[in-house]
């Protein structure tokens, strides 16, 4: 019998072509460069209004730091000082930033005006060089209390400038003190010598 | 507002315009790269299913020429090749089977790879579309950008008496006298 051919498969398949999302990509891109575009404007605003906030806070905390009355008073009722602005935003930061630098001025200009009164008083009255210190270690004391409780930091600053301040002051004195404890000695010394002569030459024996 | 404030954001204003401009023709070089892609793949799908298409006809013709031998040996050896329910005429109808599964495949391919070209070249026309929008909003975005920090750097909306204003540049002297400078 006579061989008869059947069809030999090629094993053709069906292929499916590749795609390409270009749409996808150029958008993915441009959108990115617009979020990097809003990105660099959001920043820019939000320190725009850091900015602003600091000013105003600064502002702020410069209108209502506590009077120098109030300090006083804080002084000698040992009460605390209201200090405005806190530390959870910008703005309450700068406000008692603020507040903080004009208390400490105002203590300063305070402490060092008693001093000076507490000083003149001591060479009226030329008083005793360690009263003097101790009066003045009251006063440094006295204002560096308040700022304890709101601002140690500030306070240690504030006693260690006006520590310095009142040093220079009692030394000031001191020397005075001394120089005129001197020259008392001398006009005595030569008091005793002049009256001495004086009773020698009156015929007078010397003991 | 100073003298040279002005000038200045207008050179601003001027210089961000330029750069956004730029950036949109730049797209635009970039979509017309996007359309020759799109012709070459429409070319290419087109080229592609005449491939599959030759192919397709290969095979026709080979099942063709696998029938006429069959027919041709079977009368050689004293068989009705066209007999219906003969052995030769089941021989030829599987080859039939065989070839057909293979040319619908074929012709399957061909129509995938046009339309599917076709996909392509519209989705890199889009590309080049979106490209120039989205290039033409960047460039919008950043003009504002700019000017509105040139706005408030340069700004200022205080009561501030300018210096080089009239009221600074003269003295009061004793008497009502008014020296005036500048």
């Amino acid at each position: 019998m006579a061989e008869r051919p059947t069809y030999q498969r090629r094993g053709a398949q069906l292929r499916m072509p590749t795609f390409q999302d270009a749409v996808g990509q150029v958008a993915a891109r441009g959108a990115a460069q617009t979020g990097q575009a809003l990105d660099r404007m959001t920043s820019f605003f939000l320190q725009q209004t850091e900015q602003q906030a600091q000013i105003r806070g600064e502002e702020y905390g410069a209108l209502h730091a506590p009077t120098r009355e109030q300090l006083k008073d804080a002084m000698e009722g040992k009460d605390d000082i209201d200090l405005p602005g806190g530390n959870f935003t910008v703005a309450d930061r700068a406000a008692r930033k603020a507040a903080l630098a004009i208390t400490s001025d105002n203590l300063q200009h305070l402490a060092q005006a008693r001093i000076t009164e507490i000083v003149l008083d001591a060479y009226e009255t030329q008083k005793d060089p360690t009263d003097l210190a101790t009066e003045v270690d009251a006063v440094i004391a006295g204002y560096g209390d308040i700022l304890d409780k709101n601002a140690p930091t500030l306070a240690l600053n504030f006693r260690a400038k006006m520590g310095m301040y009142a040093n220079r002051e009692y030394e000031s004195y001191a020397k005075s003190q001394i120089k005129t404890s001197t020259s008392s000695n001398k006009a005595s010394v030569t008091q005793i010598l002049l009256n001495e002569r004086a009773g020698i030459a009156s015929g007078g024996v010397i003991q | 507002m100073s003298g040279l404030t002005v000038p200045l954001l207008i050179l601003t204003a001027v210089s961000s315009a330029a750069a956004g401009a730029a950036k949109v023709k730049a797209a635009k070089y970039q979509r017309n790269s996007y359309y020759s892609q799109a012709r070459q793949a429409e070319l290419k799908g087109r080229s592609d299913a005449l491939a599959y298409k030759r192919e397709g006809i290969d095979i026709l013709r080979n099942v063709q020429k696998t029938m006429a031998t069959a027919n041709v040996r079977a009368a050689a050896g004293g068989l009705a090749p066209f007999v219906s329910g003969e052995s030769t005429s089941l021989i030829n109808i599987a080859s039939m089977r065989g070839a057909a599964d293979e040319f619908s495949v074929q012709t399957d391919n061909a129509s995938l790879a046009q339309s599917m070209s076709q996909a392509q070249a519209d989705n890199l026309r889009q590309a080049g579309d979106v490209g120039v929008q989205m290039a033409r909003k960047n460039a919008k975005i950043g003009f504002v950008q700019t000017m509105a920090q040139a706005g408030l750097m340069t700004g200022f909306t205080g009561n501030a008496v300018p210096m080089n204003s009239g009221s600074m540049n003269q003295i009061n002297l004793s008497g009502g006298q008014i020296l005036a400078g500048g």
